[in-house]
């Protein structure tokens, strides 16, 4: 007897299932029935929750005002589009939605275990060398050499005096 | 060049046995962690890109005190070596495959190895030898102090270590373990292997992690939630269900050989057969013959061989250690020519590496 699944190899595993009542026997080679068993496992999918959850997110475009980070310039549309966030800002400017997100794929939402040993430098602060970062970057870009050097200076004054090259 | 080096020997985490080596050939404790002020990868430019990769293989090696350290700058290097590496568990299919700037630190034997502008700044693993998942999580931790000393991590007190991806964020901490499960496969009893991890929230996958099909019945057990659990806690539910499935194995291996000892042998010494004779074999044939080596050498049919040995053979036999050994590219014709023969001489004992 022939695989059900692919029709090539032999069949080697024999089984019935009673689906609303109905018999149904099935028959797989050893490799399909793997196969079935791997993709059977109840793995959350991330990208689909990500799609679902923002499927109602769209209609309230409005209300979210589209949201964009000011640090990386990551827009909403973008991270949901892509399933990965743009700089550590994100996990607040978008905290409202990646809260049920969070939910869904992890079941919680607040982090416990280790933390790292020192506090670490002041995050408002960190996140504003993102954004000066991209800042230095555009300006460079545009040929703003004046603005370009002022912005080096605060990204050298933020990161304590450390090369920002 | 040091990756052939690498090619004449094999990681110090498959050279023998360790706890339930049997069943469990090793464990793995990878942690994500992304460095304050700079943006992810995924939205980094590419001269940000460039500097992160400075600043963080700056880091790693001031970190890593191991004489044996070695790093590499994927970018520069020969995408053949890169597969070397990736089919030796030390960086990802996607890091090897990758592009831009980015890199790899390997050290202690390649029982330590972290990568560099991966999808996370960092992607730091430490292996061990059959079942000891606490120790690799203890091993990685000190580096993770280590590092952490000089460069400040993007941290949150209510998500944890921020990650690209929030399926990461939190301890960032992925375990797993490599099991061979011969009996259960054989005897379609895996199904309950897949519930009881499922239970607690622990996925099962093939040979080379996320995405990859089960091969010559080795399965890759790991946590799928890294918010909300402290590491201790992932470490205890992996401490519980993987005895568990260890001992199922055992129990369903000796029932095999008490019932159907003809049948089991005859696998065994077919395999056997074929290793020492073939003139060619595919990548998944020997995935599949090393299988039934593997569950003959452990049921002490087949003597004179070592863990080491048939380790080695699974390793080595991957196309671009083929190709290495071979000094050449080759084509998947030369290439299950060679293999062949490789297995073939190694079973007479007429190849050996460097600490067997």
């Amino acid at each position: 007897m022939k695989c059900d699944n692919c029709g090539e190899r032999e069949a080697t595993v024999h089984y019935t299932e009673i689906e609303d009542g109905e018999k149904k026997e099935t028959h797989l080679c050893d490799e399909c029935y793997r196969e079935k068993l791997t993709m059977g496992q109840k793995v959350v999918e991330f990208t689909e929750v990500l799609q679902k959850l923002f499927q109602g997110a769209k209609r309230d475009r409005a209300l979210m005002g589209g949201a964009i980070c000011p640090c990386c310039g990551m827009s909403l549309a973008e991270f949901q589009a892509s399933g990965r966030l743009g700089c550590p800002n994100d996990y607040k400017v978008f905290g409202d939605q990646l809260k049920p997100l969070l939910e869904k794929i992890q079941h919680d939402v607040r982090h416990v275990g280790k933390v790292p040993s020192r506090a670490g430098p002041e995050a408002r602060e960190k996140n504003e060398l993102i954004r000066l970062r991209r800042e230095l970057e555009r300006a460079v870009q545009r040929e703003e050499y004046e603005r370009a050097a002022q912005v080096r200076d605060e990204i050298r004054r933020l990161s304590g005096g450390g090369d920002a090259d | 060049m040091p990756i052939d080096r690498f090619c004449q020997r094999i990681g110090s985490w498959l050279s023998g046995d360790g706890p339930e080596g049997d069943v469990v050939i090793s464990s793995r404790a990878r942690v994500a962690r992304n460095i304050a002020g700079h943006r992810f990868l995924t939205r980094a430019s590419e001269q940000e890109r460039r500097e992160l990769a400075a600043i963080l293989r700056r880091a790693v090696e001031g970190a890593v005190s191991a004489q044996d350290k070695e790093y590499f700058d994927l970018e520069q290097m020969d995408p053949l070596d890169r597969q070397v590496l990736m089919e030796r568990h030390l960086i990802s299919r996607e890091h090897a495959e990758g592009e831009g700037a980015r890199g790899a630190l390997v050290a202690f034997g390649e029982m330590l190895s972290i990568m560099v502008n991966e999808e996370d700044h960092l992607r730091m693993q430490a292996l061990q030898r059959g079942l000891a998942a606490e120790v690799a999580w203890e091993q990685i931790s000190h580096v993770d102090d280590a590092v952490e000393k000089d460069t400040p991590y993007a941290f949150d007190a209510d998500y944890g270590y921020l990650t690209a991806c929030p399926t990461n964020v939190g301890t960032g901490l992925r375990v797993s373990v490599m099991l061979h499960l011969p009996a259960l496969t054989m005897t379609r009893e895996l199904q309950r292997v897949f519930t009881a991890a499922a239970k607690i929230d622990f996925i099962v996958r093939g040979l080379y992690g996320e995405g990859t099909q089960a091969h010559g019945d080795f399965y890759q057990v790991s946590n799928q939630k890294t918010l909300g659990r402290p590491e201790k806690e992932i470490l205890d539910n992996l401490n519980t269900v993987i005895p568990q499935i260890v001992a199922y194995e055992r129990r369903v291996r000796s029932a095999l050989f008490k019932e159907h000892r003809r049948q089991v042998e005859d696998r065994v010494w077919r395999a056997w057969g074929i290793l020492q004779n073939a003139r060619m074999i595919s990548s998944e044939e020997a995935l599949h013959l090393l299988s039934q080596l593997r569950l003959g050498f452990n049921l002490g049919l087949i003597t004179g061989i070592s863990t080491s040995l048939i380790n080695r053979l699974f390793i080595m036999t991957r196309p671009a250690h083929l190709q290495k050994l071979a000094g050449r590219a080759l084509e998947a014709q030369e290439r299950d020519a060679f293999r062949a023969d490789y297995i073939r001489r190694c079973l007479a004992g007429e190849e050996t590496a460097v600490g067997e």
